[in-house]
């Protein structure tokens, strides 16, 4: 017997293993994409039609949920069915320092004495975060009349505008700089230099915002398993089975949040240094204007609000700093022909910090916009 | 690098990009390249060793070939022993060995310091002028027992003219070192690997379907199985005993049994995948051992390249069963004994070894008696399971006193201090696998063929990975034997 026919015996003499899943090439061309399709797109898809959401009037994103991006699509498609009106931007928009009944939507919708307008604002969405968040979760905002906050405090330091090297510190370690929502940041940039998550988590955060079968997952384990994994939950719950924990209504809707009215002066005044970023050096000001150009693209009719920051804690030259840096702004919208409001200053006692108003400061708000429109 | 990150998948899908590219000649070395930057990649310190024994024992090999002289060839043989076991000892027995010594120095009241093998080395080092601080404890490189057993039979075969010598390097290089089996393996024999890895691999789509099918059941097996059952059974093993009551702990000695089922046939699934779609065929190694009627049946089922080798190299040379009884049941017993501490350097690993002999050696006592025969299978399966899952109490314990204290609280049937829930879905569906491997062991497994049945199954596997692992990260438990 010659070599290559002992070796093709003694191959041949090995078993495949203890189990049929054996599937022949076509079998398998066939059961794994079909599997994949079934689990990525087609059970999503009939997950969304069975899941009940109850979206009153100025309605807004629980913050618990607020990393939940399935919930914000869900939220999105309704409010992009329902409304006309939508405003779009991070935690100032939101309303992080009032009841669902004092946002700056809220406001504008009992100023129009109609609920026209809906708050898809979502707590430290910075712009880097809200160009993804749009174009991959807010695929719904096409043709609407779309007000898109831009806060300033995003581009107050290069490290906040992400657009910082890290450094090394004392004992020679890269400092830390943290990237919120950090799904949402562009996964494989080599210009995002803070960005250091490993590469396991770079291809899970694109697959969830590409496969909404892994978005449906995070927002199982967010809602209904308080973000745990399976197996630890199973272990916490011995008596419930998983599928028994999920229900069909899901209770979205910001509870705990309630008007503050302690302004940023009380008990003192201060004042803070800031190291504005000019826009053609930001990183967040190119992810904002990339937002911007997506809207238009789907023929949204889009309004930029600009401001309104609180300049009352500004030192001298920071002031000096952000009006030159509102300038570059400014001119940069205007040769893009982009319509914008600049959003008045609000008296100090308006501002519960650097860049959230309280209620009073966005009735203010609210009513310039219905001004200016 | 685990399989199951996606590291691995990038870093596969370059080697299968040259695999294709590179002509015949030039895939071994690529091969070769790939898998020890594999190796590497976990700690370039640990190609040293690989690549120390992979010259030391292929020098011995042609030293082998040359040789016609029995003493000449009997003397290479036994230097590759020592030299293999040498390595090992260093490595994984050293510390065990001489914290024995001196606990036992202690209890004879011998005032005598026994050093560590990390301070004898360094008290080299001080001796020598050179100024290096060693860490306390040396690190164990990651499949050293895995390619050390790989070369020890090389050598052993080519002494016993069972194994043509390998001429080429690179082909022997890359034998011992091929990456899917390198970590945990399994321990295939040069006869078969070699073989293939001198011929040309061609990509062929059986294999690659066979490849995919294997891997996906080997993920199903760590991912889902393994890691799951894991969080029961750290909760229930890293507490006092004496913390969780009988039932619990009964509970969490099965889910170690079918975690590290789970997690050890889950590799050796993946590896044998992988190596599939590269086109090398890996021996099975894990044939639903927990369906096994009795001791030799199970040791045909588990960790079946390990078991073999020390059937063909320990046993055998021992005498095997052409021997009187008493003979036969010292040379089971002893084999046993020693592929206990195979596993590892602790006590818990010789006793469980010793558990395995003892139960080895009463079960060939009454095997072939015909009312042991006549018992009806079932019964025969839950016994071995049961006995088998005692000794797994000692291989999870972290010390003997742990693993004396739970049995202790089995067979007292106390009900301990927490109360803990039972994650009664984990454990079904461990017993769901377990039933699929009943049926599939049984006349009845035409069933488990049929092709929309297979096809359902596939589905759910493939779904239940993509839906429950708890953390791809977890680390294969057999990387530290």
């Amino acid at each position: 017997m010659d070599s290559k026919k002992r070796k093709q015996r003694s191959i041949k003499a090995i078993p495949f293993g203890g189990n049929y899943l054996r599937l022949s090439p076509k079998e398998l061309a066939v059961v794994l994409p079909l599997t994949l399709i079934v689990v990525f797109w087609i059970m999503p898809a009939i997950y969304r039609a069975w899941e009940k959401w109850d979206f009153g009037d100025n309605f807004r994103l629980s913050y618990n949920l607020r990393d939940d991006y399935w919930s914000y699509q869900q939220w999105c498609d309704y409010a992009c069915q329902n409304y006309p009106v939508v405003f779009i931007g991070d935690s100032v928009i939101w309303g992080m320092y009032t009841d669902n009944e004092h946002t700056l939507p809220a406001h504008y919708n009992r100023l129009k004495e109609e609920n026209i307008a809906a708050n898809l604002g979502i707590d430290g969405l910075h712009p880097v975060a809200l160009e993804n968040l749009v174009r991959d979760f807010g695929g719904a905002i096409k043709d609407k009349k779309v007000y898109l906050y831009f806060n300033a405090l995003w581009m107050n330091d290069p490290k906040f505008d992400l657009s910082a090297m890290p450094q090394k510190d004392e004992s020679g370690e890269f400092e830390t700089i943290s990237v919120m929502h950090p799904r949402l940041a562009p996964q494989f940039d080599s210009t995002l230099y803070c960005y250091n998550e490993p590469l396991k988590k770079r291809i899970a955060n694109t697959m969830e915002r590409n496969i909404p079968f892994f978005s449906l997952a995070n927002h199982l384990r967010s809602v209904w398993f308080s973000n745990q994994t399976y197996p630890e939950w199973m272990l916490d719950n011995p008596d419930r089975m998983p599928w028994a924990a999920v229900e069909r209504k899901v209770n979205a809707i910001e509870t705990e949040h309630i008007n503050r009215d302690t302004p940023w002066n009380k008990p003192r005044p201060f004042k803070v240094s800031y190291n504005w970023v000019m826009p053609y050096q930001s990183r967040q000001w190119e992810a904002f204007i990339n937002t911007w150009k997506i809207l238009k693209e789907r023929g949204n009719e889009v309004v930029i609000l600009l401001g309104a920051f609180n300049t009352h804690l500004l030192d001298d030259d920071s002031l000096s700093d952000y009006e030159d840096m509102m300038d570059y702004i400014m001119d940069d919208l205007d040769e893009l022909d982009a319509e914008y409001i600049v959003m008045e200053e609000l008296p100090s006692e308006c501002y519960a910090d650097a860049s959230h108003p309280l209620d009073p400061g966005y009735e203010i708000m609210a009513e310039q916009i219905i001004d200016e429109e | 690098m685990l399989f199951q990150t996606w590291e691995f998948v990038i870093f596969f899908a370059i080697v299968m990009a040259g695999m294709a590219l590179l002509r015949p000649g030039l895939k071994s070395l690529w091969l070769l390249a790939a898998s020890y930057f594999f190796y590497g990649y976990m700690s370039p310190a640990f190609l040293v060793f690989i690549i120390y024994i992979t010259i030391v024992d292929y020098f011995i090999g042609r030293g082998l070939a040359a040789y016609s002289s029995n003493g000449v060839r009997k003397t290479l043989v036994t230097l590759s022993i020592i030299n293999g076991v040498m390595l090992l000892s260093l490595f994984k027995y050293a510390d065990f060995i001489t914290v024995n010594l001196q606990a036992l120095c202690d209890y004879i009241h011998w005032q005598v310091h026994v050093p560590t093998i990390a301070e004898s080395a360094q008290n080299i080092f001080n001796a020598l002028n050179i100024d290096y601080a060693l860490p306390a404890q040396i690190l164990l490189p990651a499949g050293i027992s895995f390619f050390t057993f790989k070369s020890l039979s090389y050598t052993i075969d080519v002494y016993r003219h069972d194994q043509r010598v390998e001429r080429n390097f690179i082909h022997y290089a890359s034998y011992l070192a091929f990456f899917p089996a390198l970590l945990s393996g399994p321990i295939d024999r040069s006869g078969l690997l070699i073989k293939q890895l001198r011929h040309k691999m061609p990509f062929r789509p059986v294999d690659f379907s066979d490849g995919v099918c294997l891997f996906i059941s080997g993920m199903f097996k760590k991912v889902v199985l393994a890691d799951t059952l894991a969080v029961f059974v750290n909760q229930v093993y890293n507490a006092e005993p004496g913390s969780y009551g009988a039932l619990a702990v009964v509970l969490a000695t099965y889910a170690y049994a079918w975690q590290l089922y789970g997690d050890f046939a889950g590799y050796t699934d993946m590896a044998r995948g992988i190596a599939k779609i590269m086109g090398i065929h890996l021996t099975l190694n894990f044939n639903n051992p927990y369906v096994a009627v009795d001791f030799s049946d199970f040791w045909r089922r588990w960790h079946i390249s390990l078991s073999s080798w020390f059937r063909d190299y320990v046993y055998i040379p021992l005498g095997g069963s052409r021997v009187v009884r008493y003979r036969i049941w010292w040379n089971l017993f002893l084999t046993m004994l020693v592929s206990g501490f195979w596993h590892g350097s602790a006590w818990t690993f010789i006793i469980w070894g010793a558990w395995h002999g003892i139960l080895a050696v009463i079960w060939r006592g009454f095997e072939k008696r015909e009312w042991y025969v006549k018992l009806p299978k079932l019964l025969k399966q839950l016994v071995v399971f049961n006995l088998v899952a005692v000794g797994w109490v000692f291989f999870r314990a972290q010390t003997f006193e742990q693993a004396v204290g739970l049995l202790k609280v089995v067979f007292s049937g106390a009900a301990g201090t927490v109360s803990a829930g039972i994650p009664w879905l984990m454990l079904g569906m461990a017993a769901a696998v377990w039933i699929y491997q009943l049926v599939f062991d049984s006349r009845f497994n035409k069933v488990l063929a049929w092709a929309p049945l297979r096809y359902i199954i596939f589905a759910i596997v493939v779904a239940l990975i993509l839906i429950v692992p708890a953390d791809a990260n977890q680390k294969f438990l057999y990387f530290d034997f």
